[in-house]
C-alpha cells in the first residue's frame, strides 16, 4: 500500500493471550523533530463536534487517531476519529470531532481530564467505511461533517453487549473495563518498540506505528485495551469467534522433544517461523493497490504541516483503511485497520 | 470461590470497575458465605495479621453480632468448648496487631452497624484502656475515642461518669478501672473536653501548646511530642501560618509518615531540610518504595538501602526455613519483572516490589539461584519492570541447571511461551519440578489471583509479615481440614496459652 513502509522495522517474538496476539515492531525513533504528549494541552470541547488543543512546543505534534475523552463530567464525551496534527505553538479547534455520548449534553472542561481512550476498532473502521470511503468507492468528502456520525456505529458495536441502543460508548467501557484492563497486563511494551501488528485468531486486524518509543509507550495501553481489546470482547461475547481463554496453548508440538534442549529448540523454531510468515504477509500488504483522500481536501491540508504530510488511504480491493504521516517520503506514523 | 485467602484482602473503596457499593456488597456476600459454611475456619482467618482492617472488621462484626451460644452453633461448641475463648482471643489479636488508626476505624464500624452488646462493650473498653499509651493515642484520636466511649457506655453513663454521680463512679470502676490504667480518668475527661489538671505529660503538653497557639506564643524551634496532625489543626484553627515543613519536622511523625513525607519536606524547604530516616525501621517493600521514589537519591543511599534489605530478607528466610512448602536450600526463584508489574497509578510498582521482596528472601547467599524474566537495569543499578513475560524459558533454564524446586513470583500474565505446556512436557520426559507460585496481584473485581497452570495453585502474596504464613496459606487453599488442625495448634501455642 502506498506510503506504508515497514522495511526498517525488526519484528519481535509474538506475544499471545487467548485469541489475540501481537508482534512488536522495533526501530530507532524518527529524526523528525516532534512535540511530546506533555507539550499538549486539551482545553475541552467548545461546541458539539469541536475539540480544542494547544501545542506549547516549537515542533508539531501528531495526535493519535481515535483519541477519545470519556469523562464523568456532566459533559458530552467526544472523540477524534482521525489522526490530527497540532502545529507548533498553536491552539487548534478541531471540528471533525464526534460525540460519543448521545444522551448527554454539555461541554468538557479539559483541565479536569487526566487520561484518554482510543476508539474501538469496529467503530474506527465503520467510520472509514461509511464516512470516508462509502460503499468502497473513491472517497467522498463533505464539510462540515456531522458530529453525531458515530452514534449508529457505537450502537451497532455495543447494543447486544450492553443491552441498550444508544450511542453512549461509556456504557461499554463501564461494563467491560475489568476484562479490557487485563489486555494491558497481557501485552507488554518492549524496549525500543515503536509499533505492533495485532492479530485475532491469527488474522491481522491492525498495524500501528508511532514516531518514537516514548510516544508508543504513551498510546499502547489505550490502543490495546480500548481499540483492540474491545474487538476481542465484541467478537467473543457474541460468539462471533472462539471463546476467549485466559491463555491459549502454545501451538508447538513437543512430541519429539526428549530433552530440555529439544524443547528450547522447538520453541525457538516456532517463534522464528511466525516472524518469517508475518514478514511475508507484510510484504503482500505492501503490494496492495491504494486509493486515497485527495490532498486538496481540508481534512488532509489541516492535518499536514511543512514536510509532514497526512494521508488517508484504503486498499483498492480490500477493506483495509489507514492513516499515515510521512516526513517527505519517510513514514513516521501509521495506523492501518483490517 | 476459588481462593479463601481472598477474603483477607477486601478494601471498601470503589475500584476502576465498580462503585464502592458494589465492592462492599460483593465482599459481604463472600464473607457471609464462608461464615455460614464454616464458622470455625472463618474465625481462624483473624489469625492473619496482615489482612486489611476492613476484612478484619467484617469477621469481627459477624462473630460479635451472632452469638456462638446460639442453637445453630451447638455442634461446634460441643466439639470444641474452647471456641468462645478462642474467638475473643483472636478478636483482640486482630485488633492489637492492626495499626491504631485502622483498629479504631474497625471499632467505629461496629457503632455504624449498631452492634452493641456486652461483648462489644468489653472489646471497646479493653482496647482503649488495657494499654500503656492510652493518653498518647487520646491526643491524636480524641474524637474517635469519644465516639467509641459513647457507643460502649451510652450517653447517660458517660454523663454519670463526668458528673461523678454514684452510679457513674460504680460503672467506671467496674468497666474501666479494672484495666489499671493510670491515666484512665484523665483520658476520659480529656476526650470530653473537661477542664482539669493533668499528670500525663502528653495531655499536659497538648494543653500547653494549644494555649501557646491561642496566644500566639508558640515556639517550634525544638521538637515536640504532639502529632503533626494536631499541630496542623491548631495552626489552621488559630491561623498562625507556620509552614508545613516546620510542623512536620518539629511534630511527632511516625516512621511510616517520615518515609512518605521526605520528598514533600525537601521540596517545601528548597532541599535544605531532609528527615532523618532509619531504614532498619521499615519493611522491605517500604525501603524499596523509598529507594525508587526518593528524589536525588545517591548511589551510596541505594547501596545502604539494599544492604538493609538483604539483612532483613536473611532474617525472614531463617525464620521460615524449617516450615516452608519446599526445601529452600535447593530452590530457585523465577522473578517476573515484566512491564505489567509496573502497577497502577495509586500503587505504582507495587507488584514489582512484592516480587522483589520475596526474591530477596528466597535468593541464596551466592545470589546465583535467581532467574529474571524481563526487567531493565537503570544507571543507578536499580531494576525496573520492562519487557514481555516468558516464564517457560526461565523454567527451562532452571531445569537445565538441575533445579527441581522452583518458586515463581509473577502476576501470571504470561504472553510468550507457555509455562504450563513446558512444565507438562518436562514431566513427560521425567523431569519433575516441584513448583509454587506466589502472585502479587489481586483483582478487586472478582477477588481472584491468576494462576499459570491448572496443576499449580497461585498463592497470593501481600505483605512480608505474611511470609511466615506461606505454608498455612498453602493449606488454606488446598486442604481446609488440615489447615484447621495446623492453625489451631499454632493459635493455642501463640495466643491462647
Amino acid at each position: 500500500m502506498k506510503y506504508i513502509n515497514l522495511s526498517e522495522f525488526q519484528v519481535g517474538r509474538k506475544q499471545q493471550a487467548g485469541v489475540m496476539s501481537v508482534y512488536p515492531l522495533f526501530a530507532e525513533d524518527v529524526k523528525t523533530p516532534l512535540a511530546k504528549f506533555e507539550d499538549i494541552k486539551f482545553h475541552g470541547t467548545s461546541g458539539y463536534g469541536t475539540m480544542v488543543f494547544t501545542n506549547r512546543s516549537e515542533h508539531p505534534f501528531i495526535l493519535p487517531t481515535g483519541y477519545a475523552i470519556i469523562t464523568k463530567q456532566l459533559a458530552q464525551d467526544h472523540a477524534l476519529p482521525f489522526a490530527s496534527l497540532l502545529a507548533p505553538e498553536s491552539k487548534r479547534h478541531i471540528h471533525e470531532a464526534c460525540c460519543i455520548q448521545q444522551t448527554q449534553g454539555g461541554y468538557i472542561d479539559g483541565s479536569k481530564v487526566k487520561s484518554f481512550f482510543i476508539l474501538p476498532l469496529y467503530i474506527r473502521k465503520k467510520h472509514f467505511e461509511q464516512t470516508v470511503f462509502p460503499r468502497g468507492k473513491n472517497p467522498l468528502w463533505k464539510s462540515p461533517i456531522d458530529f453525531a456520525r458515530l452514534w449508529k456505529h457505537i450502537s451497532d458495536f455495543q447494543s447486544k453487549l450492553v443491552k441498550r441502543n444508544e450511542g453512549n460508548l461509556v456504557l461499554f467501557f463501564n461494563k467491560f473495563m475489568e476484562q479490557l484492563t487485563q489486555f494491558n497486563a497481557e501485552f507488554e511494551v518492549l524496549d525500543g518498540q515503536r509499533g505492533a501488528v495485532v492479530l485475532l485468531n491469527d488474522k491481522i486486524v491492525g498495524i500501528e506505528v508511532a514516531p518514537t518509543h516514548e510516544y508508543w509507550k504513551t498510546v499502547w495501553n489505550s490502543l490495546i485495551r480500548d481499540c483492540y481489546g474491545s474487538e476481542v470482547i465484541r467478537l467473543t461475547m457474541q460468539n462471533l469467534i472462539e471463546e476467549f481463554q485466559a491463555s491459549q496453548e502454545l501451538a508447538v508440538d513437543f512430541s519429539g522433544c526428549d530433552s530440555i534442549e529439544a524443547i528450547e529448540s522447538a520453541i525457538e523454531k516456532h517463534y522464528q517461523k511466525g516472524i518469517q510468515d508475518l514478514k511475508e504477509r507484510l510484504e503482500d500488504i505492501g503490494r496492495l493497490e491504494t486509493i486515497e483522500v485527495d490532498a486538496s481536501k481540508d481534512i488532509i491540508r489541516n492535518n499536514s504541516f511543512g514536510n509532514i504530510a497526512y494521508h488517508i488511504v484504503k486498499a483498492k480491493d480490500a477493506d483495509i483503511y489507514g492513516e499515515v504521516y510521512c516526513d517527505k517520503d519517510s513514514m513516521i506514523y501509521c495506523s492501518l485497520l483490517f | 470461590m476459588d481462593n479463601k485467602q481472598s477474603l483477607l484482602y477486601l478494601v471498601p473503596k470503589s475500584s476502576y470497575y465498580n462503585t464502592q457499593q458494589e465492592v462492599i456488597e460483593e465482599g459481604i456476600a463472600l464473607h457471609d458465605e464462608l461464615f455460614r459454611q464454616d464458622r470455625e475456619l472463618y474465625t481462624y482467618l483473624l489469625y492473619f495479621t496482615e489482612s486489611t482492617y476492613y476484612s478484619k472488621s467484617l469477621i469481627v462484626e459477624r462473630l460479635l453480632a451472632d452469638s456462638i451460644y446460639k442453637d445453630k452453633n451447638k455442634d461446634l461448641l460441643k466439639r470444641d468448648p474452647r471456641m468462645p475463648e478462642l474467638e475473643e482471643a483472636l478478636i483482640f489479636h486482630a485488633l492489637y496487631n492492626e495499626n491504631i488508626t485502622h483498629a479504631l476505624k474497625l471499632l467505629l464500624q461496629l457503632k455504624k452497624n449498631r452492634i452493641n452488646n456486652a461483648r462489644t462493650q468489653k472489646l471497646i473498653l479493653r482496647f482503649i484502656f488495657d494499654r500503656g499509651n492510652t493518653d498518647y493515642i487520646a491526643v491524636k484520636y480524641k474524637n474517635k475515642i469519644k465516639q467509641l466511649l459513647v457507643h460502649a457506655l451510652g450517653l447517660k453513663t458517660v454523663h454519670d461518669i463526668l458528673e461523678e454521680r454514684p452510679e457513674g463512679k460504680a460503672k467506671f470502676a467496674k468497666l474501666i478501672r479494672v484495666y489499671g490504667n493510670p491515666y484512665d480518668r484523665e483520658v476520659f475527661d480529656f476526650v470530653f473536653d473537661r477542664e482539669r489538671d493533668y499528670t500525663s505529660e502528653y495531655l499536659q503538653e497538648y494543653v500547653r501548646i494549644r494555649e501557646d497557639f491561642k496566644n500566639g506564643t508558640v515556639d517550634l524551634s525544638k521538637p515536640v511530642n504532639l502529632p503533626k496532625e494536631v499541630l496542623e489543626g491548631f495552626n489552621n484553627f488559630y491561623r498562625r501560618g507556620i509552614n508545613l515543613t516546620t510542623l512536620i519536622s518539629m511534630g511527632n511523625v511516625s516512621d511510616k509518615q517520615k518515609i512518605q513525607l521526605q520528598n514533600t519536606v525537601k521540596r517545601h524547604s528548597n532541599n535544605t531540610i531532609e528527615l532523618k530516616i532509619d531504614l532498619n525501621n521499615y519493611s522491605i517493600l517500604e525501603i524499596l518504595k523509598y529507594l525508587y521514589s526518593k528524589e536525588d537519591i545517591t548511589n551510596k543511599e541505594i547501596e545502604e538501602g539494599l544492604a538493609v534489605i538483604e539483612k532483613k530478607a536473611k532474617d525472614i528466610r531463617a525464620s521460615i526455613e524449617n516450615d516452608f512448602v519446599m526445601n529452600l536450600d535447593d530452590a530457585t526463584v523465577i522473578v517476573d519483572c515484566s512491564h505489567s508489574h509496573s502497577g497502577s497509578g495509586q500503587s505504582k510498582l507495587h507488584p514489582f516490589f512484592k516480587n522483589m521482596t520475596l526474591m530477596y528472601v528466597f535468593q541464596n547467599d551466592a545470589k546465583d539461584n535467581v532467574f529474571y524474566v524481563g526487567g531493565k537495569t537503570e544507571e543507578n543499578g536499580l531494576i525496573h519492570p520492562a519487557g514481555d513475560t516468558d516464564l517457560s524459558s526461565a523454567l527451562l533454564q532452571a531445569a537445565k541447571k538441575g533445579y527441581r524446586n522452583v518458586i515463581i513470583l509473577s502476576d501470571g500474565f504470561e504472553n510468550v511461551g507457555n509455562f504450563d505446556k513446558v512444565y507438562q512436557q518436562l514431566k513427560n520426559i521425567g523431569i519433575h519440578i516441584n513448583t509454587v507460585h506466589f502472585n502479587p496481584v489481586f483483582s478487586p473485581r472478582n477477588f481472584s489471583f491468576k494462576s499459570i497452570s491448572d496443576s499449580i495453585i497461585a498463592i497470593p502474596y501481600t505483605d512480608e509479615k505474611d511470609i511466615k504464613n506461606m505454608a498455612l496459606f498453602y493449606l488454606l487453599n488446598t486442604d481446609a481440614d488440615t489447615f484447621k488442625k495446623v492453625i489451631r495448634r499454632r493459635i493455642e501455642k501463640e495466643i491462647l496459652d
